[in-house]
């Protein structure tokens, strides 16, 4: 017998009891705004309010610690958070606040114990991690203490163990701890740059952390690791049917100068063979927002690049988080232009060191990488041969005017807020859109999803529109609108393929590399 | 040659703070203009015939890039009290089936197809998915549209 409720939102968590449904559901601007309790067999119509978040910055969302002990309902935006608890196996206990928001103060909880750990920003830009008795939460001490070269990252709490995730220099760490935080150790990993992922971690008594492991030459792998003996545990790795041999590729990394003096990192991958004459073709991708960071990974796609000659490179641009906190504030608001000129270094150092030429330099980004692709493409067109803009945020000043669009007033605290006159001069000064000239550009895709409520579809369409009509160029200008989906683009792994297909194919055109012959795996 | 569209540019500024700015294409943003989707769709065309010329190219990269994913495949099985749950593929199918079964090779029970949910979708994504506590009911959340909105099924 279905209980049914449409428009929810992305949060749902069962009550202890086993009857007790909470789940959040969207404003009008697709906001998670309102925590509702429904009880099974119940009218969801009659499902309680337990929320409703007034002020338009502040998401919600819900979920269960890992003891399955509390729920906490976390109410966040891009300039601080507030958490509020209760005992899951109590449908009628109140939620208590814990600590009220203040601007520019961001933490989580965890519970462990008889304990609640607190990662906070307050008095440590790279967050500290604070114990507190759940009895009494304000009686805290800190547990692990800010570090100015290290940035607190993430926590896991489990019955015998502690588990952090740090960045450091750009490389992601985790550091085990018994729960008072003594006996610290890292997790030692097999190559110079990796990714790791949390993976599940959903039981609360295990002695095993589950993460994905993977490098821009090693497959994808869960790794079961014993938080106890240290032993790592090979699950699973990505099979590649067709085949895939590593030794064949290397992966490096570079550092770029920034106008401003920053030492912005790069990660790239090549194959061994890959000639470093200038000649090759290059694909460089970056994003640069919301402190996201974009960790070198293994992209089975890619390959694809890679067999014709290609190099694949990530600007680690500020607006990340992979050199610390710092690196994030630097490359937003009024530093957006951070993100952007730290692009162009990575670019230039590509050059100068020969890994590649601006007539064969491709770039790409999505989403907030394509306003980094709109605003760098307009600073500097001569530097690359084709640009591929994957759902682009373009359009700063119209869509952070449009309130009704989900990602505005949340956002103000990311871009600027235009109704503020000096934010509005700073955002307009770069806005990409606006800065459109009659010059030459490179040869561009732009995607787009009709049913996007993140970039909506206009977004693109504006930009290409503006393009066509301003620029100078005969080469490819491209709009491609995926009429049945949103921002991810088609959900059908295949059909997605397809996608990806169309994209690598107008790069290879673009390049002069169409006819280029795959070397052999 | 192939002409690409060219939208019309309809006068229109933005004044604030002083600055007018011009936006000739906002009647993009409006979704119930009857230019709008024909304007889409002619990009959509435009594109498809520019790159025409590599259809056989497209072609060999999907084959390249299908040829690297293991179609049939499992996932980690992950333990929630006494059962492993797990999602796996199978091949030719474009979604996943969620799965679970009584630790340690208990037989399986299919608790989701997401290829049968998405019959009749032309996109199809699962949301958030929990199990109660006493493993007997599945509460999960659907999106038919991209736009990341979900209906809830318990």
């Amino acid at each position: 017998m279905p209980d049914r409720v449409a428009l929810m939102a992305w949060s749902l968590e069962w009550g202890e009891d086993g009857r007790t449904l909470y789940y959040t559901v969207f404003d009008h601007a697709h906001r998670p705004y309102r925590l509702y309790q429904h009880s099974l067999g119940e009218d969801t119509a009659n499902a309680a309010l337990l929320y409703e978040e007034p002020d338009e910055r502040y998401f919600i969302d819900l979920h269960k610690t890992r003891s399955r002990a509390y729920l906490l309902l976390r109410l966040h935006s891009h300039d601080g958070t507030e958490v509020h608890y209760k005992p899951a196996g109590e449908p009628a206990a109140p939620f208590m606040l814990f600590d009220a928001r203040r601007s520019k103060i961001e933490y989580k909880i965890e519970h462990q114990g008889e304990n609640f750990l607190i990662m906070t920003n307050a008095e440590a830009e790279n967050f500290r991690l604070l114990v507190a008795p759940t009895s009494d939460p304000t009686q805290r001490r800190e547990l692990i203490a800010h570090r100015p070269d290290v940035l607190l990252d993430g926590v896991n709490a489990f019955a015998d163990h502690l588990v952090v995730y740090e960045r450091r220099a750009g490389l992601q760490q985790i550091r085990i701890s018994a729960p008072d935080g003594s006996g610290e150790r890292y997790v030692p990993f097999p190559e110079p740059v990796y990714s790791v992922t949390p993976e599940g971690n959903e039981e609360y008594a295990t002695h095993t952390l589950r993460f994905a492991y993977s490098s821009l030459v090693t497959p994808r792998s869960i790794i079961d690791y014993d938080l106890a003996t240290g032993t790592w545990l090979l699950r699973k790795q990505e099979d590649i049917p067709s085949g895939y041999d590593p030794s064949l590729y290397v992966a490096e990394r570079l550092e770029a100068s920034a106008p401003d003096g920053a030492r912005v990192p790069i990660s790239l991958v090549r194959r061994r063979t890959t000639p470093c004459d200038g000649t090759a073709p290059c694909l460089l991708t970056g994003y640069g927002a919301y402190g996201n960071s974009y960790d070198p990974g293994f992209s089975a796609n890619v390959l694809s690049l890679l067999e014709r000659g290609f190099v694949f490179a990530i600007a680690h641009i500020r607006g990340g988080h992979e050199l610390g906190r710092a690196w994030y504030e630097q490359g937003r608001l009024g530093q957006k232009q951070n993100s952007f000129s730290d692009f162009i270094a990575c670019a230039e150092q590509l050059i100068a060191q020969r890994y590649t030429s601006p007539a064969r330099f491709a770039i790409a980004g999505a989403s907030a990488g394509g306003l980094l692709m709109s605003a760098v493409v307009n600073a500097r067109p001569d530097l690359f041969q084709a640009v591929l803009a994957r759902v682009p945020f373009t359009n700063v000043i119209a869509a952070m005017l449009d309130p009704n669009l989900p990602l505005t007033i949340i956002e103000y605290d990311q871009w600027g807020n235009p109704h503020d006159p000096e934010q509005f001069r700073y955002m307009l000064s770069y806005s990409p859109y606006e800065h459109i000239v009659a010059q030459a550009y490179p040869h561009i895709l732009a995607t787009g999803g009709l049913n996007d409520l993140q970039v909506p579809y206009w977004d693109p369409a504006k930009w290409v529109a503006r393009l066509r009509a301003r620029k100078t160029d005969a080469n490819m200008l491209l709009l491609r609108t995926n009429m049945t989906a949103g921002h991810s683009g088609a959900s059908g792994r295949f059909t997605r393929l397809e996608e990806t297909a169309f994209e690598y194919a107008f790069l290879l055109k673009a390049l002069g590399c169409a006819e280029v012959e795959p070397a052999g795996v | 040659m192939i002409e690409p569209p060219r939208p019309e540019a309809r006068p229109h500024t933005i004044a604030l703070h002083g600055a007018e700015i011009p936006d000739e294409y906002a009647w993009l943003q409006q979704r119930d203009d009857p230019a709008l989707i024909p304007y889409l769709e002619a990009e959509n065309a435009y594109a498809a015939a520019v790159m025409a010329d590599t259809s056989a190219l497209q072609q060999r990269l999907y084959t390249e890039l299908r040829g690297r994913i293991k179609e049939q495949d499992l996932s980690v099985p992950v333990q929630r009290g006494p059962f492993l749950y797990y999602t796996r593929t199978e091949a030719g199918r474009q979604y996943p089936l969620v799965c679970r079964q009584l630790a340690p090779d208990g037989p399986e029970a299919i608790l989701l197809d997401v290829n049968q949910l998405a019959e009749g979708h032309s996109f199809c994504s699962l949301g958030p998915l929990k199990i109660s506590p006493d493993h007997t009911l599945l509460a999960y959340g659907l999106d038919t549209t991209g736009g990341m909105i979900f209906d809830l099924f318990v």
